[in-house]
């Protein structure tokens, strides 16, 4: 038995959900000779940054063993007050970027202080933001995109930075923002006791109330980022935005080795989730794959791969 | 004698109890049925009629109750536009045997007994943008197909008018043909994608403005020149139109649409239900602005 | 072969082993065991944790097929595919962990996985009585079972075993959650079951039951068997002695001097606890002695701010988090369901309740400091293997048993409350937890054990507290002597 500490113990884990991305892009350049171009690379991160951004907050929620279904419809709230705020009300856009994020924040906020202190379940609170925020939404817009947004939206969405695109350095710097607050903070270890055995996190003395409180804010808090990002690629606000968001995002933690009984995973399989779910939709794209088949292919494909995993990480042991 | 009462009657139930209209729509979560509501709404403003109008949420089984609910309230004249043209069969029927007569609006509905139906000619408005964008490339190019949601009744049959459309246009290859479930987030990253698999595109011909949208942000982000064609021609898209951006949009009526139903069904009011169903395509149009060419 | 315990001609054996093994890759938990039991045998199979019991038991019971080796059950050579074939050849187990649905009734969990489709709960109900007098537990059959106390439960999880008819029954630990008052029952119900010719196996870490009601005897060691014999040949030491392959001498604790410090003064009640007060001096270990449900677990939950009220040197614990703040820690009865997370490594329980001071800079952890910390209680407690980043749940029970008291101790409370600290705990981890809450007292520290285990209060404590109907009945002194603690706990002997 491998007596490999904590941190190689995830690698080794993670080695088979890496191993079933590594299979799916040779696979796809051995195809397609525009897969593996850098401009294809590039493209591919871009695209996934929404949705990871999303993810990286779900999956601080699912370790401390909830559920958050309501971020495809905060992302449209933020994304639709943060498009009013720049356009009707003329504030500086810094300004409504800070609100924007502050918004999400407090309704995540919300959600938490009724799963942590009301005592309701985080699939029934979530549920009920969902159909909340997407309503707001709708109201705040009468059902109508928002466009016209100030330049700073579109520079956001399409500017780079040391030749890299700004959504892929805001998707990193969330990634390893989540990253410390797991590994390298009490309040992370905190989570992980909290949705492992939230008897014990209590006996040993840690306020799981304010812990659980305090991962839907995070969330909320990411996905207010995503929906400032995703404002940005599309240069306008849709109160429909993000519809069955909740599902990728999802969808990446679990495919990322988190599992949805809480107390177990990390940010760093969110990743490769996200990845490997949007190199398959890169990948059909690219082979002009038809519309009919390309879901039963994703669904068969993400199911291949926590195959694979499975089969690995129980032959580490 | 008899006829002067029957007047008088009429006028007094229609002044006391102004006829009630029920108007199912699918969603309101895209700006195209608000605009259905809207128009319907100012139609039946004009006829003095009372609209009460319901939002099913793309849910079927919202909708089915919606329209229960419609029914208990004692509508006279039924607007539905439904979710799934087979679900909401069991409740239009329901409709006719409470003797409620049903106006289908923009989709179809395969069942039951209707009086009118109401809708943009889809197929000739996909044949319009396939002829528009042959036209525009002088017959030479190669164009890429953004889908709505598979199976769609939009999608197939804008989808089939554009396509029969190119094939009279022999020069003219549909190079890529993918979807974007009429999204304008999927819109972006689909004509990434494509961007990065096809070296040659000359024009997109996108089944909604959402998508075309939501292309137009790849292709403006790639560099390219490319022609970019939608459906809808929603307020995003005719403004993008008229900067030159887009190169057209294939205008449904969505207020023209809910005005129309509100007519028929006053037609019905006074003249009662026509025997058999009566089609009443609305007409379509191309936005393109004269001074962009 | 010794003579079976029973009279008369010698019978053919219920149950025959014969030279099996067991393999987990490379690791071999059995090496070529055998083992047989007669009807109306109550035969004991003992071993420290990881010895090979609880694996040979799962091969009789068909939770899994043996590596080589014969199984035949009367007479006949059999291979279990599954637990529903052992129990349609007669064989059944009753589970040291409890296998039950807590929001079901109780008659729902005694007829589970062979519940009709459509019963009326009344039927179920009739059904169910018999059953439950079988094992004397007087509860409504249609109470939910999560409103039993732990003991009870353990005697549905019984009652549900002797459901069909049977002619093996293993018990494995059945006394671990049973106050002595259970226990007796327990035992009166296993003669009955001898004379009706059942054999028995009876798993047990505590050797003054095995002597109580047991016929022979199997040792198990590292996978071999080292011992059978009848007990009657036997003592005490023989047993500990092929057990561990080392003499141990039952733990006896000598009486700490008491500190000058004060006392803590602790108020109490509600909750089913009748109001009172009792003081703890530091370097003096308390014990709290009663039946289930007697108060004596109710006690350190209530101190420790879990419910009810309490009260220290006359300020109020509000809750756990308060209450360790005020410098006490408890270390509860169930170490899977509250004591531990088991996806967390051994140094991440163990710093689990001073993660506030390993805070750098407001919020990030000092791993360093951490490290050290995990590293200093794995020596103190002789943790095996002192690996800091293993995952507590591969741990045996007895060392998991060693992090949850680590937990408590990195906090350096000035009370510790303990139950049940050595609840199927093997002998070895045993005598090392009293080893440890001797130094504690000597070290200054204020005890509480609340335990069901007579021998373990009377090794420990300088002064035990007897709980009845929610309220001490009697108080105690040095020195101790088991049975009359035992008269005083069953209510043997009332005083006045």
């Amino acid at each position: 038995m491998s007596q490999a500490p904590g941190r190689w113990r995830e690698l080794i884990a993670r080695f088979g959900l890496l191993l079933a991305l590594v299979v799916m892009v040779i696979v796809l350049a051995s195809i397609s000779d525009r897969f593996l171009t850098t401009s294809n690379i590039i493209n591919v991160l871009r695209q996934i940054s929404v949705n990871a951004i999303i993810a990286f907050g779900m999956t601080v929620v699912i370790i401390g063993a909830g559920i958050d279904l309501s971020v495809g419809s905060l992302l449209a709230l933020v994304g639709v007050s943060a498009a009013l705020l720049a356009t009707g009300a003329g504030l500086p856009v810094w300004l409504v970027v800070v609100i924007a994020v502050v918004l999400g924040l407090l309704l995540g906020l919300v959600n938490g202080l009724f799963v942590g202190y009301a005592g309701v379940a985080p699939f029934i609170v979530t549920l009920a933001g969902l159909t909340i925020f997407r309503g707001a939404a709708l109201v705040l817009t009468d059902g109508r995109p928002i466009s016209g947004l100030p330049p700073f939206f579109s520079r956001l969405g399409y500017g780079t930075f040391l030749g890299l695109p700004l959504p892929i350095w805001i998707m990193f710097g969330v990634l390893l923002l989540t990253f410390v607050l797991l590994r390298h903070t009490a309040l992370g270890r905190a989570i992980y006791a909290v949705g492992g055995n939230r008897e014990a996190a209590r006996l040993s003395g840690i306020p799981v109330r304010r812990v659980l409180a305090f991962t839907y804010a995070f969330s909320g808090f990411a996905t207010a980022i995503a929906a400032i990002v995703l404002t940005g690629r599309l240069n306008s606000a849709q109160p429909t935005a993000g519809q069955a968001f909740e599902l990728d995002a999802i969808a990446a933690v679990v495919v990322g080795g988190t599992s949805l009984a809480g107390g177990r995973g990390g940010v760093w399989g969110t990743l490769i989730g996200a990845l490997i779910i949007g190199v398959i939709n890169n990948g059909m794209n690219l082979l002009n794959v038809s519309s009919f088949y390309q879901q039963i292919v994703k669904g068969g494909v993400i199911l291949a791969a926590l195959l694979l995993d499975r089969a690995l990480s129980r032959r580490e042991g | 004698m008899r006829k002067l009462a029957l007047v008088i009657v009429a006028a007094l139930v229609s002044a006391g109890f102004a006829q009630t209209i029920g108007l199912s729509l699918s969603t309101l979560n895209n700006p195209f049925f608000v605009e259905v509501r809207d128009g319907a709404q100012q139609a039946a403003d004009e006829l003095g009629f009372e609209l009460i109008v319901t939002d099913a949420q793309d849910s079927v089984s919202n909708q089915i109750s919606n329209i229960e609910d419609l029914l208990q309230r004692g509508v006279d004249v039924l607007i539905v536009n439904a979710t799934d043209s087979d679900a909401v069969v069991p409740a239009v029927m329901e409709a006719n045997s409470r003797g409620v007569p049903v106006i289908a609006v923009d989709r179809g509905i395969n069942g039951g007994t209707l009086a009118y139906f109401i809708a943009s000619d889809n197929l000739a408005g996909g044949r319009m943008a396939g002829e528009f964008i042959c036209e525009r490339l002088g017959g030479q190019g190669a164009v890429v197909e953004l889908e709505g949601i598979p199976g769609a009744s939009a999608a197939r049959e804008r989808g089939q008018g554009f396509n029969e459309a190119m094939a009279a246009c022999e020069g003219v290859q549909v190079v890529a043909r993918q979807t974007a479930n009429f999204n304008r987030a999927e819109g972006l990253s689909v004509m990434e994608n494509i961007l990065v698999a096809q070296p040659e595109i000359d024009a997109v011909f996108a089944h909604n403005d959402e998508m075309a949208l939501g292309a137009l942000q790849a292709i403006q982000a790639s560099g390219r020149d490319i022609l970019v064609v939608g459906f809808d021609a929603t307020d995003d898209a005719v403004a993008a139109v008229e900067a030159c951006t887009m190169a057209a949009t294939v205008a449904q009526q969505p207020a023209l649409l809910g005005a129309e139903a509100v007519r028929a069904a006053g037609t019905i009011v006074n003249e009662g239900a026509p025997a058999e169903v009566q089609n009443v395509a609305v007409e379509l149009q191309l936005v393109t602005s004269e001074a962009c060419q | 072969m010794s003579d079976p315990a029973t009279a008369g001609a010698p019978p053919a054996p219920l149950l025959e082993m014969r030279n099996v093994t067991k393999r987990f890759g490379a690791f071999e938990a059995l090496k070529g065991v055998d083992f047989d039991l007669y009807p109306g045998e109550v035969h004991a199979l003992l071993g420290e944790n990881g010895a090979g019991k609880s694996t040979l038991m799962k091969i009789v019971a068909g939770v899994q097929p043996a590596t080589s080796g014969t199984l035949r059950v009367g007479g006949e050579e059999v291979a279990f595919r599954g637990v529903g074939d052992a129990q349609a050849h007669g064989v059944a187990m009753v589970y040291q962990e409890l296998a039950l649905a807590t929001d079901l009734s109780v008659a729902e969990n005694l007829f589970l996985g062979r519940l009709e489709p459509f019963v009326s709960h009344r039927r179920l109900a009739e059904r169910a009585r018999p059953l439950l007098e079988q094992v004397d537990l007087d509860v409504p059959p249609l109470t939910p079972l999560g409103a039993l106390a732990v003991g009870e439960q353990q005697l549905v999880e019984i009652a549900r075993a002797l459901g069909q008819e049977r002619r093996v029954l293993v018990f494995d630990e059945p006394t671990a959650a049973l106050s002595s008052a259970e226990t007796e029952r327990l035992f009166g119900l296993i003669r009955r079951l001898k004379e009706r010719g059942v054999g028995i196996v009876y798993i047990s870490h505590r050797l003054e039951e095995v002597f109580a009601i047991a016929d022979r005897v199997t040792v198990l060691r590292d996978g071999r068997r080292v011992l059978t014999a009848p007990l009657a040949e036997l003592t005490p030491d023989d047993v500990v002695r092929a057990m561990v392959g080392r003499e141990v001498l039952r733990f006896q604790r000598e009486p700490t001097v008491r500190a000058a410090a004060p006392p803590f003064r602790f108020e109490y009640g509600g909750d089913g606890l009748a109001p009172g007060a009792i003081e703890l001096r530091p370097g003096e270990i308390v014990g709290a002695a009663g039946v289930v449900g007697s108060g004596r677990n109710k006690l350190l939950a209530t101190l420790f701010g879990l419910g009810g009220e309490a009260r220290l040197d006359g300020a109020r614990v509000a809750s756990p988090a308060d209450a360790i703040a005020k410098g006490m820690f408890l270390v509860p009865e169930d170490r899977k369901l509250a004591g531990l997370v088991l996806d967390l490594s051994v140094r991440e329980n163990l710093t689990l309740a001073i993660l506030p001071r390993l805070v750098r800079a407001g919020m990030f952890l000092d791993r360093r400091q951490e490290g050290q910390e995990a590293r200093r209680w794995i020596e103190r407690l002789h943790l095996r293997p002192p690996e800091p980043e293993k995952p507590v749940v591969e741990l045996s029970g007895g060392n998991q048993q060693k992090v949850v008291v680590g937990k408590a101790l990195a906090t350096g409370p000035r009370v510790l409350l303990l139950d049940e600290p050595t609840r199927g705990v093997d002998v070895g981890a045993r005598s090392e937890i009293y080893r440890v809450i001797d130094e504690l007292a000597r070290e200054g520290m204020a005890i509480l054990v609340a335990s069901s285990d007579t021998e373990e209060l009377v090794g420990l404590a300088d002064r035990l507290l007897v709980f009845r109907h929610g309220r001490v009945a009697v108080e105690l002194t040095r020195p101790l002597d088991d049975k009359e603690v035992v008269a005083h706990v069953t209510g043997a002997r009332q005083v006045a």
